[in-house]
């Protein structure tokens, strides 16, 4: 096995054999991101491919601060946070208010749920909000960075991510049942 | 899992660690566009510039490439070939004219097709052949995956042909197990007794630079072709004049060579950007058009009231946003091209451009 930064010299060679070494070591973790800012799987294997195309393009450009795999996972999510402004047009964007019955707080949602389930209870989230929600709490951006991606204010995010946590424990608490 | 606040948590607890790969077919994309020249864009630069770069690029490189590098490739359209084959597999309880329907897509490929093959032939020299090779390479990937269409088609072919039982239930099987189908179809082949085949083969073709083309040979048991291919259908992207061969082995277990002569013709090809931005920052402060290979060229853009606010008979000369020396409002636009490319022929574009302030 390669080391990473055998690989990464391969891969700025050009050379197929460490291109694909580092898709098949990296891709099946960078797919379940793609996965949780997109509504369905084709679109997250096409941000997928687009965002290693980046990265092949880019990786000349990798300076060893910090890992491999952050910075990957960074240029996943500027893909995918693109993909999402290009096709802003072709999302049906629903309301929060759609979902705003009262929900019983002392509902728990139960360890039982597989990952697949949750994955696909967050790709039913509104795109705008499922970006923020994953920018968030899962990826750790900052409420500003958020804000500079998305092109939205802090207080937009803020807001989103509230409301997306509001719906995602609705959603969630609805599919176990 | 009380509130709100740590939904965040649950979900990324849940999540932490896992992997799921991708299908295969990613890689295989991806692959292919990286034996190309594309790169994706990735400044925040309006998509179309990003098009504008490629297609620029990739014609410079076109042009380039077809006096000096053979070896280099160029991504283009696959897109027609497999429609197409798939239209067979589509209808398999229908009789398949497959030659015609061959024929027919040569047609489409060589429509452009009007001045002597004959005086090319002579100029192309034995280099091509090297550059075929090269090209085996480039195209393998698709062949695999058109091979296995074409054995569905042939094997459909086949069940029409016999009316063995035996045979009748391994045609299900390979029906319900496409990826299988090879084996299956080898054994097929022993079975199989038909008539003996004449093999025929498409024309030579002449193509504008950058369309891709088919080439067929029919009739045989099996085919090799000098990219590689052992198809009955190639599908090519010439990037300059060559010569393909195909040895077809026919029923009577005689091998055939035949040679192809694909002539690549230049055509005038326009880009026309849909957006641009003047406010002199360097980025898209005009808006024209790109083109290559263009003879005459001529541009108008009209206001939403349809008065002409700018006219331009050359592509170097691009609308700077100004109408009577003033800033033109922002909004939709639109225009209207008559261009000549160098193969003579007369197109006319017309659009809609956005100007962003």
């Amino acid at each position: 096995m390669a080391s990473e930064k055998e690989i990464i010299k391969g891969c700025i060679r050009k050379s197929k054999k460490y291109q694909k070494l580092l898709f098949d070591k990296y891709a099946p973790v960078l797919l379940p991101l793609c996965m949780r800012y997109s509504h369905n799987r084709a679109t997250a294997e096409d941000i997928l491919q687009e965002g290693f195309m980046k990265i092949f393009d880019n990786l000349k450009k990798f300076r060893y601060e910090g890992s491999l795999e952050g910075w990957m996972k960074r240029i996943m999510v500027n893909t995918a946070l693109n993909h999402y402004r290009a096709n802003l047009k072709h999302f049906y964007h629903k309301d929060v208010e759609d979902y705003s019955e009262s929900i019983p707080s002392q509902d728990t949602i139960s360890d039982n749920l597989e990952v697949q389930d949750i994955l696909a209870v967050v790709q039913k989230l509104p795109p705008g909000y499922r970006s923020v929600f994953n920018m968030f709490d899962i990826e750790g951006y900052s409420h500003k960075e958020i804000a500079e991606k998305m092109g939205i204010s802090e207080n937009t995010s803020k807001t989103q991510l509230l409301k997306a946590r509001k719906l995602l424990r609705k959603m969630l608490l609805d599919y176990e049942k | 899992m009380k509130n709100y606040n740590n939904i965040g948590q649950f979900v990324k607890e849940k999540l932490k660690g896992y992997r799921e790969k991708p299908d295969d077919h990613v890689w295989q994309n991806l692959e292919k566009n990286l034996s190309t020249t594309g790169t994706t864009a990735t400044s925040n630069i309006s998509w179309w510039a990003g098009a504008v770069g490629v297609v620029a690029i990739s014609s410079v490189i076109y042009f380039a490439v077809l006096k000096e590098n053979p070896e280099e490739k160029t991504k283009m359209p696959q897109q027609t070939h497999k429609e197409q084959v798939e239209d067979f597999t589509n209808h398999p309880e229908k009789p398949i004219p497959e030659t015609d329907k061959k024929a027919e897509k040569v047609n489409i490929a060589s429509s452009e097709q009007n001045t002597s093959t004959e005086s090319r032939k002579n100029s192309i020299n034995g280099k091509n052949r090297e550059v075929s090779n090269h090209k085996a390479e480039n195209t393998g990937q698709i062949s695999t995956i058109d091979s296995k269409k074409t054995n569905d088609i042939e094997v459909a072919d086949k069940q029409k042909q016999t009316k063995s039982i035996a045979f009748n239930r391994s045609y299900k099987k390979i029906a319900e197990n496409p990826e299988q189908d090879k084996n299956v179809h080898l054994t097929e082949d022993i079975e199989q007794t038909q008539p003996a085949r004449s093999v025929e083969f498409s024309e030579d073709l002449e193509v504008c630079a950058g369309e891709d083309a088919t080439l067929w040979a029919s009739g045989g048991k099996s085919y090799l072709w000098s990219n590689g291919s052992t198809d009955s259908i190639i599908n090519i992207h010439p990037r300059q004049s060559q010569r393909y061969t195909v040895s077809v082995v026919n029923d009577a277990d005689e091998q055939i060579t035949h040679e192809f002569i694909v002539k690549v013709k230049e055509c005038g090809m326009l880009y026309m950007p849909n957006a641009f931005t003047p406010n002199s920052d360097g980025y898209n402060d005009e808006f024209k058009a790109y083109g290559v290979a263009i003879e005459s060229f001529r541009m108008q853009i009209m206001n939403k009231q349809g008065v002409i606010v700018f006219e331009s008979a050359s592509l170097n000369d691009g609308w700077d946003g100004k109408y009577k020396n003033r800033p033109a409002p922002a909004g939709v636009y639109l225009y209207r091209v008559v261009y000549t490319g160098i193969e003579g022929k007369t197109k006319t574009k017309t659009g809609t451009l956005t100007l962003i302030r």
